[in-house]
């Protein structure tokens, strides 16, 4: 399979692999959202000491797909205090940002000049901003922006990657190869210049808009204030990732003899595909979305840098973060404390729920790897 | 291993090419242009700008003769934004300063998170282990334009220890390599224990241990080379960022680098130094997968590359 | 043990420390300025030379021809004479030209120049080179942002529609000392004009020899009161005094500029605490985020120095837009906004709340004529209009370039506005690139409401604001507000062809009156720069246009 003309190699393609690399490259405000997540360094793994070929393997015969690695993986979760944990904070965060306006103390918007840049005090909890608006207010209210920016940037990360890699890694020849090398490409590319691009054409296209498609799409991102353009330009440049994990696991898994028996008694290739290998790749696209999650909201900060944020007056943790990233030296820690320190507690949740799950996942993703019952 | 080594070089020009073709299609598509000023602009000195460099030509012609010029002069066109200079000039100066606090940056981040991330893993659900991820954890959620203020707070102004901005001597060069080595080295941290966690059950591993080998033998000896693999992997796609330049780090530090420079020319509209820049980074890209690669037959006696 | 075979290991370990080498080596960063060689904070003062370090930004051209930005005209006006200079009273005094006469007429003007003013090379300065340099920066090959400046001047309009030669500019030299310049009607603004950097002089011989790399350290000449030593793209600018120049000797003999990110307040002040700079600048002041703890601190609040500067910032509203069209609206939104807030508390910035809209220097200027601020009566004028407490207004969109001051300011404009007015702002913010392009289009046109703009003196002549940008004929290629008023445009362009004092300043002052009645636009505030001055830097004083501090005035104590 060294059809990239590149190395010949014992695996499927060398071990740094097409499959394994996590984050985009080239690209400067992401590289601090390019969360390299660990799934790819077990994927890594597999693939040099355990991966095809390898005479370790062994097959488990006549296996129709792996058991319930759903339910295993619950099992095991439940038993981790520390993963309970970060799910309950993860929770708290995504109830409050659900129920903002019952929940938090004052408007978001609510200006008050004459008390603009205070610290905590016992009206405002954790301080009031430039505008005397309340902090605890705007970082509740920019969970909503931030974990909602994080969430779907995901999901159509995984609409986009998960079909694609499976794609290339069932199909193999010449279409791996054009996904492949198109990934290649794409991946040298700078993500700033896609996202700058994106963002400010969508934008420019939906300002003159008033009915139809376009039209929807307007008050969807107004809606949204303004992250329309930031969602889709985030889900683009981050596809190749899950793409090339999947890809990875897809090829992997394809031997396997779950699939010769089902090939073998007939299944069509898209009941191959959906009802053996997503199943069994979708553990390791979990733990990478979760990890990805807090990546997101760090490049919305980013991106407020430069001026391709979230739309005032909306809040959002990066806008945040931005205004108050100088704060600390003009005597508001305050103002960076709060919105640095939510995100922070988000990261940490995030990490320690997707480190659990993959170790929940492990025992069993390392049997289906090994082939051993 | 020469033949490899040209296959490897040659495969880059369909890749420019590919990419070339992806910039100049989107740069032509964004609204805005390089010669608006919050001061307007007469429209006739926009339309003779536009005639000097040649943007009133139809984009194919455009598109072609940009491209022959890098062909055949190596000629990456003159700044828009800085009309005494022209882009090679401008990234054979700004380069290397942003390759160097990267790399230092890289040896911090490897000589740093590697060796936690074993310590780490050889000590799987100790205090040591929980509290390195943790500090890990907290390396990947702080931005740098935030980290950056608060080092130059405390090392630059309170302490005056070091300078608080520039690029002139040794001393400059520490704060913004260790601002931009945080998150590089949380990131090898974790990847280092998750991939040596990885190895130390794996069978080989489990064998070495039973026959009475020291666990420190057994990680020195077998574990560790094996899963210094994949960490390899994402070493080198930290690597390629960090080559690039860090548009925060190099903002905040006031440092004339690369990485601040490409972003300007994206908001400025420089379309040849964004251009030039982007190539250079495609090329970057591509060299630090070629090291890489070399890096795991340095490490894995299966590799061999013909 | 696996070990990689001898030869792999010995040739990989080669290549990295090849590679590192030649990274490490390369363009080695320590300079031989005084800069290179301080460990932070520590200062080693020059014993013989008086030193200054200024802040700067990387000046896009330092060819004075095709200049436009502040950091550029900074740098050339150290370096470079033209025929005259603006003094603190706008009247102009003979720099590069000893005396002018002009005709009665008011069409022709006549300079003799500078005996012993020489370039940096010791050639003297020459008619020629004036008379060279205009037709070249009026030339379409040259495509200067500012060719315009040469509208006045006999052919110059002609010329930049492409329909006469350059060389049909109504500039000659008579002689090696004589320049006379012949416009194309009476223009009391000219003098001011003739000292911006568009019309300094400029060597043929350099500019032709060396093209577009004329103004780097190696090839540049010139002929002001300092030279250029060192220009180190992004990281330095060093000038020195030039020994040759005909004037009195500056105190000052070394001036290092600093270069800095745009928008780089933060690092100028990190920079000027640590000691490596002497003040914060004239053209960003201090940051937003540190202005209270610098007012706080004892030491530093004594450094603090205010500058007023000649420009202005404002919103512009689209007159196209029907609800625009009652003058009892526009007033309404101006007079409920409080300035003195928004600058001290919201966006903590310097700056003049503005009555008027022409600032301080401009002639006919009648801040008194213009509404004051005034919530209640705003109320009413709203009401009076049709829309009481807001109900019937529609939503309009405020739009501005993406920075954090103007993400302040609007969202605090959107919000009083909705407490006094009851009127609903949508906020808009664009990068840069894109808002500058949007406001000249037809989506502006169609559907935009306000944004927020500024407006900085060329010159301090009141030609460069009622004229340039008020009159509703050059209003298109400006702030394309659609604004017209027949009697404001008759006024000021009287006034344009008024060579009189007297009468034109009663022709602008009118012309003034008229627009506060009018209140085409909403001005906000004047712009003043504050900033942190070292104590032992004295004469530092940014003139109000350009605003730049020259170094001539400069000196500093032993320290």
């Amino acid at each position: 399979m060294a059809e990239n003309g590149e190395a010949l190699t014992p695996s499927p393609s060398p071990l740094r692999g097409r499959g394994e690399h996590h984050g985009r490259v080239a690209g400067l405000p992401l590289s601090h959202g390019r969360d390299v997540g660990v799934a790819d360094v077990r994927a890594a793994q597999r693939r040099g000491l355990g991966g095809e070929g390898h005479p370790g393997v062994r097959a488990s015969g006549g296996e129709a797909s792996p058991a319930g690695p759903w339910q295993m993986a619950w099992r095991q979760l439940r038993r981790s205090k520390l993963a309970l944990f970060g799910l309950g904070i993860l929770a708290v965060l995504l109830l409050l940002a659900a129920f903002a306006d019952l929940v938090a103390p004052y408007s978001p918007t609510q200006q008050n000049v004459a008390l603009a840049r205070r610290g905590p005090s016992a009206a405002h909890l954790l301080g009031t901003d430039e505008l005397g608006r309340d902090m605890l207010t705007r970082l509740i209210y920019g969970a909503r922006v931030s974990l909602s920016v994080a969430i779907v940037a995901q999901i159509v990360i995984l609409l986009i990657g998960v079909p694609v890699g499976a794609a290339a890694g069932y199909f193999g020849g010449w279409v791996d190869t054009l996904l492949s090398r198109a990934i290649d490409v794409l991946y040298s590319f700078p993500d700033l210049l896609l996202i700058i691009i994106v963002v400010t054409s969508l934008r420019a296209a939906l300002r003159a808009e008033s009915g139809g498609v376009l039209g929807a799409l307007a008050s969807l991102d107004a809606a949204l204030a303004g992250m329309l353009g930031i969602f889709l330009s985030l889900a683009l440049v981050s596809w190749l990732t899950v793409a090339r994990l999947v890809r990875g696991q897809v090829l992997s898994l394809k031997e396997r003899e779950f699939v010769e028996s089902a090939r073998a008694s007939g299944a069509t290739t898209g009941r191959i595909v959906v009802r053996h290998l997503v199943p069994n790749v979708l553990p390791a696209i979990v733990v990478a979305a979760t990890l990805g999650i807090p990546r997101v909201i760090l490049v919305e900060a980013a991106l407020s840098f430069i001026g391709i944020g979230v739309q005032p007056p909306t809040p959002s943790w990066g806008a945040m973060i931005l205004a108050g990233s100088t704060a600390a030296r003009g005597g508001n820690p305050h103002l960076i404390l709060g919105p640095a320190g939510a995100l922070a507690l988000t990261v940490l949740a995030c990490n320690i729920v997707g480190d659990a799950l993959l170790e929940a996942f492990d025992p069993w993703m390392r049997r289906a790897g090994q082939g051993r019952a | 291993m020469t033949r490899y080594l040209v296959r490897r070089v040659l495969i880059l020009l369909p890749v420019w090419l590919a990419v070339y073709t992806l910039t100049f299609t989107l740069y032509h598509v964004t609204p805005g242009g390089p010669w608006d000023r919050e001061k307007p602009v007469p429209p006739q000195a926009m339309a003779q700008l536009n005639q000097k460099y040649g943007l009133d030509r139809p984009l194919w012609q455009q598109y072609l003769d940009y491209l022959a010029g890098v062909f055949t002069r190596f000629d990456f066109g003159p700044s828009y934004s800085r009309q005494s200079r022209n882009v090679s000039e401008i990234i054979t100066d700004l380069f290397p300063v942003s390759a160097r606090i990267g790399m230092l940056a890289m040896f911090l981040a490897v000589g740093l998170g590697v060796p936690l991330g074993v310590v780490s893993a050889s000590n799987h659900h100790s205090i040591a282990d929980r509290a390195s991820m943790l500090i890990a954890v907290f390396g990947v959620s702080v931005p740098s334009f935030v980290v950056g203020p608060i080092l130059i707070w405390i090392f630059a102004l309170s302490l005056a220890w070091l300078p608080p901005g520039g690029i002139d001597t040794w001393r400059h060069h520490l704060l913004p390599a260790i601002t931009l080595s945080l998150f590089p080295m949380a990131l090898l941290a974790r990847a280092t224990r998750a991939s040596l966690l990885e190895v130390l059950s794996a069978d080989y591993v489990r064998t070495a241990r039973s026959k009475g080998l020291r666990e420190a033998l057994v990680i020195r000896r077998h574990a560790l080379r094996n899963a210094l693999i994949p960490v390899v992997t994402i070493g080198g796609i930290l690597l390629a960022e960090v080559l690039v330049g860090s548009f925060y780090v190099e903002t905040v530090f006031a440092i004339p680098g690369i990485g601040r420079y490409f972003v300007t020319s994206v908001t400025s509209r420089d379309y040849p130094v964004l251009m030039g820049i982007t190539l250079l980074m495609t090329t970057v890209v591509a060299l630090v997968n070629l090291f890489v690669d070399l890096t795991y037959a340095y490490l894995d006696p299966r590799i061999r590359y013909g | 043990m696996y070990r990689a075979p001898a030869p792999v290991r010995s040739g990989y370990l080669l290549v990295v420390s090849m590679v590192v080498v030649g990274l490490l080596a390369s363009s080695a960063p320590v300079s031989a300025s005084p800069t290179g060689l301080a460990s932070a904070g520590a200062r080693v003062q020059q014993t013989s030379v008086q030193e200054v370090r200024l802040p700067g930004i990387e000046p896009p051209t330092l060819d004075p021809g095709l200049a436009q930005d502040i950091p550029s005209i900074d740098i050339i006006t150290q370096m470079f004479d033209g025929l005259v200079a603006l003094d603190g009273s706008a009247n102009p005094t003979g720099v590069g030209a000893s005396s002018w006469t002009i005709s009665a007429d008011g069409l022709t003007y006549t300079f003799t120049l500078r005996q012993g003013a020489t370039w940096s090379d010791g050639k003297p300065v020459t008619a020629q080179d004036y008379a060279w340099a205009w037709k070249r920066n009026v030339s379409p090959v040259t495509a200067s942002p500012y060719a315009n400046a040469f509208a006045p001047i006999k052919n110059g309009q002609a010329i930049i529609d492409e329909k006469l030669d350059p060389e049909q500019l109504g500039v000659q030299a008579a002689d090696d000392r004589t320049l006379v310049v012949t416009l194309e009607r009476p223009a009391s603004f000219f003098l001011a004009l003739a000292s911006t950097v568009t019309l300094y002089p400029l060597r043929q011989d350099v500019v032709e020899g060396y093209g577009d790399r004329w103004t780097e350290a190696a090839s540049i000449v010139t002929n002001g009161p300092y030279r250029l030593k060192e220009w180190q793209h992004d990281t330095r600018i060093v000038l020195e005094r030039n020994e040759s120049y005909w004037g009195p000797k500056p105190s000052i003999g070394l001036a290092t500029y600093t270069l800095f990110p745009e928008d780089g307040v933060e690092q100028m002040l990190a920079a000027y605490e640590a000691g490596e700079i002497d003040t914060t600048g004239s053209a960003s002041g201090i940051p937003a985020s540190q202005l209270d703890r610098i007012m706080a601190d004892p030491v530093l609040s004594q450094q603090v120095k205010t500058f007023k500067q000649s420009g202005t910032y404002f919103f512009i509203l689209n007159h196209r837009r029907p609800h625009f069209q009652d003058v009892r609206v526009r007033k309404a939104i101006g007079m409920a906004l409080n300035r003195r807030e928004l600058l001290d508390d919201v966006i903590k910035q310097a700056g003049e709340p503005a009555a008027g809209i022409q600032p301080e220097g401009i002639l006919g200027r009648q801040p008194a004529a213009w509404p004051k601020e005034d919530a209640a009566a705003a109320q009413q004028l709203m009401a009076d209009a049709g829309y009481p407490n807001g109900t019937g207004f529609p939503e309009i969109t405020l739009t501005f370039s993406t920075s954090a001051t103007n993400r302040l300011l609007a969202e605090y404009t959107q919000q009083r506005l909705k407490e006094i007015l009851g009127i609903t702002v949508r906020l808009e913010s664009m990068e840069s690139a894109v808002f500058l392009r949007w406001r000249r289009g037809t989506e502006w046109e169609q559907r935009g409401d306000i944004y927020r703009a500024s407006w900085f003196s060329d010159y301090e002549d009141p030609e460069n604001w009622y004229n340039h940008i008020w009159d509703s004929e050059s209003d298109p290629g400006v702030y394309n507000a659609a604004w017209q008023n027949a009697q404001f445009d008759g006024l000021v362009r009287q006034a344009l062809a008024e060579t009189d004092l007297a009468r034109r300043t009663a022709l602008y002052t009118q012309a003034d009156q008229l627009m506060a009645q009018d209140y085409p636009h909403v001005p906000l505030y004047h712009e003043e720069v504050r900033s942190l001055v070292k104590p032992y830097l004295k004469g530092y004083v940014p003139g109000r246009v350009p605003a730049v501090a020259p170094l001539r005035t400069m000196s500093v104590d032993p320290h």
